[in-house]
């Protein structure tokens, strides 16, 4: 379980989270949403201690994240994986290279095993036979199921995705969620999807949380956001239905 | 927020249009704000340090990028580090014909050349060859994959970016900078010997009697000791200036610019402070 409790963090004088608290059950789907800009992305990184608070705890498993030594942080971290926004392959990396860093420092497995476990990876994600492209020989969607294929490679507890779909077209970005989905239901992660694609998300997540001017303004079950009487929440939603224009005629 | 964003708040945040850019375009940077910043980046600079030395068992992290490293150095060098130390020496052997002519003996070429060479021209020409060459390179490498999330990608598959990325530049510099002064050492001295031969009266016995009237080991280890101290700045302060880039293209370009100015000056200083440490001046 990842509990975030009274977490704040400023950038100068930009305050971006005021005392973010929120619970993670194991198993679960959470997704993140709200506006672009208001501290979603900050909060991932803060949960796989990538970003430091300025107050406040990241508790997984009751052990204090932010208080812990680097060489445990760096411990723990296996047992996560994580897609960036921008995907953040690594550019003089092949498809194998890149899908392949974990399990070659961190397993002591034959490189045959190794190959085996890339070539499972990348199935999963639609890549087979893609080994020895390099990023820059690769597309949009096709970088960001490589960054899905390196997340799972070090079968990892806990999933946690950065605007899973962001500057991919309607196609592409359905077929990403279709295979957050399947990774989600096939590997049995807990999985953390930061987004403000609303539609999509609510049908995969259990949970849903929405970020507003650096608090947690909304927790609850997908449903129980459509059905939400707080006019912030509200207004988010609605206008993720049918864009802002169409709101203000509703 | 996206990563880059966050990237973006985070150098704001620090105050910084770039790693040490004032110091480096502005010496009265040194009042005021500044001093604070420059304290800021000296803190940096002491606490990355101290995590290169504290990454240094971590052997299996960084053995490959290490071999890696060493190869694209000497690689990205070699060519341009032959062709300058032969400029270098011909010029060197004809105006010091110039400056000797009217009063000492010609093989006395030989024993300038052994000094100007092995002290003073092999290990600087190749510090100032891999600054502008290697440096400004890790500089914009480390850059770009900061900008672009790579070293954040890279911690979360639970690497430590210094015992990947850092330290194998740093002590591959330490390695090959002294590898290419003597490669730039035997170069110059051969091109200086050749010009003297074509261009003065001076003969190879005489050349040859010359330098080795002169040569001590000393002088090839004086060298060589400045040389893993450049080879340390280069790698140390182009890795400084990459790894904590901000601000998406213009913060890569800073970087690179930064640390070759930046690392000039250090070699500058410390080319006089081991002159005078070690010359007993």
């Amino acid at each position: 379980m990842i509990e975030l409790r009274g977490l704040t963090k400023s950038f100068g004088e930009l305050e971006v989270l005021r005392g973010v608290d929120l619970s993670i059950s194991e198993g679960r789907t959470v997704a993140i949403i709200g506006e672009s800009g208001c501290g979603k992305t900050v909060l991932l990184k803060m949960i796989i201690g990538l970003l430091k608070p300025d107050s406040g705890s990241v508790l997984l498993h009751g052990q204090d994240l932010t208080r812990i030594k680097y060489k445990e942080l760096v411990e723990i971290r296996k047992g996560f994986g994580m897609v960036f926004q921008g995907s953040a392959l690594f550019d003089s990396l092949t498809v194998d290279g890149n899908v392949g860093l974990g399990l070659r420092r961190h397993t002591r497995v034959s490189e045959e095993e190794i190959r085996k476990k890339i070539n499972w990876c990348l199935s999963h994600v639609g890549l087979e036979g893609a080994e020895d492209r390099y990023p820059a020989q690769l597309s949009g969607g096709m970088k960001k199921r490589v960054a899905f294929a390196r997340a799972i490679a070090m079968a990892p507890q806990f999933l946690l995705y950065d605007e899973p779909t962001t500057g991919l077209d309607p196609i592409t970005a359905g077929r990403i969620h279709q295979l957050i989905d399947y990774l989600n239901r096939k590997l049995s992660v807990t999985s953390i999807i930061v987004t403000h694609d609303i539609a999509v998300v609510s049908r995969m997540a259990d949970r849903m949380a929405m970020l507003h001017q650096g608090v947690i303004r909304f927790e609850g079950t997908p449903e129980e956001l459509m059905r939400a009487d707080d006019p912030v929440v509200r207004q988010f939603v609605v206008s993720s239905k049918y864009g802002r224009g169409e709101y203000e005629k509703v | 927020m996206g990563g880059a964003e966050a990237n973006q708040l985070k150098g704001k945040a620090q105050g910084t249009s770039g790693p040490l850019s004032h110091i480096a375009m502005n010496p009265i940077s040194f009042i005021g704000k500044d001093v604070i910043e420059f304290s800021f980046h000296l803190g940096r600079m002491v606490k990355l340090l101290w995590e290169i030395l504290k990454a240094v068992p971590d052997f299996r992290t960084y053995s490959k990028p290490l071999a890696k490293q060493m190869l694209v150095i000497g690689n990205r060098s070699l060519t341009i580090i032959f062709f300058i130390s032969i400029l270098a020496g011909m010029t060197v052997s004809v105006q010091t014909a110039y400056n000797l002519k009217s009063y000492a003996p010609l093989y006395f070429l030989g024993s300038t050349m052994e000094k100007t060479i092995l002290l003073e021209f092999g290990p600087l020409l190749a510090a100032f060859i891999l600054v502008g060459r290697v440096g400004a390179t890790i500089a914009a490498e480390l850059g770009t994959m900061r900008v672009t999330e790579q070293i954040d990608a890279l911690e979360s598959l639970a690497f430590n970016p210094v015992s990947y990325l850092i330290l194998p530049r740093v002590v591959a510099g330490m390695i090959m900078v002294p590898v290419l002064t003597i490669f730039a050492d035997a170069v110059g001295i051969t091109a200086g010997w050749l010009t003297c031969i074509a261009k003065t009266n001076v003969t190879t016995h005489q050349f040859f009697y010359g330098f080795k009237s002169v040569y001590q080991t000393f002088d090839l280890s004086f060298g060589l000791i400045k040389a893993v101290f450049f080879g340390l700045t280069i790698t140390f302060v182009s890795c400084y200036e990459g790894y904590y880039a901000r601000q998406g293209a213009e913060g890569v370009g800073m970087a690179a610019t930064n640390s070759v100015v930046i690392a000039s000056i250090i070699i500058l200083i410390l080319d006089y402070f081991w002159a005078s440490a070690l010359l007993g001046f």
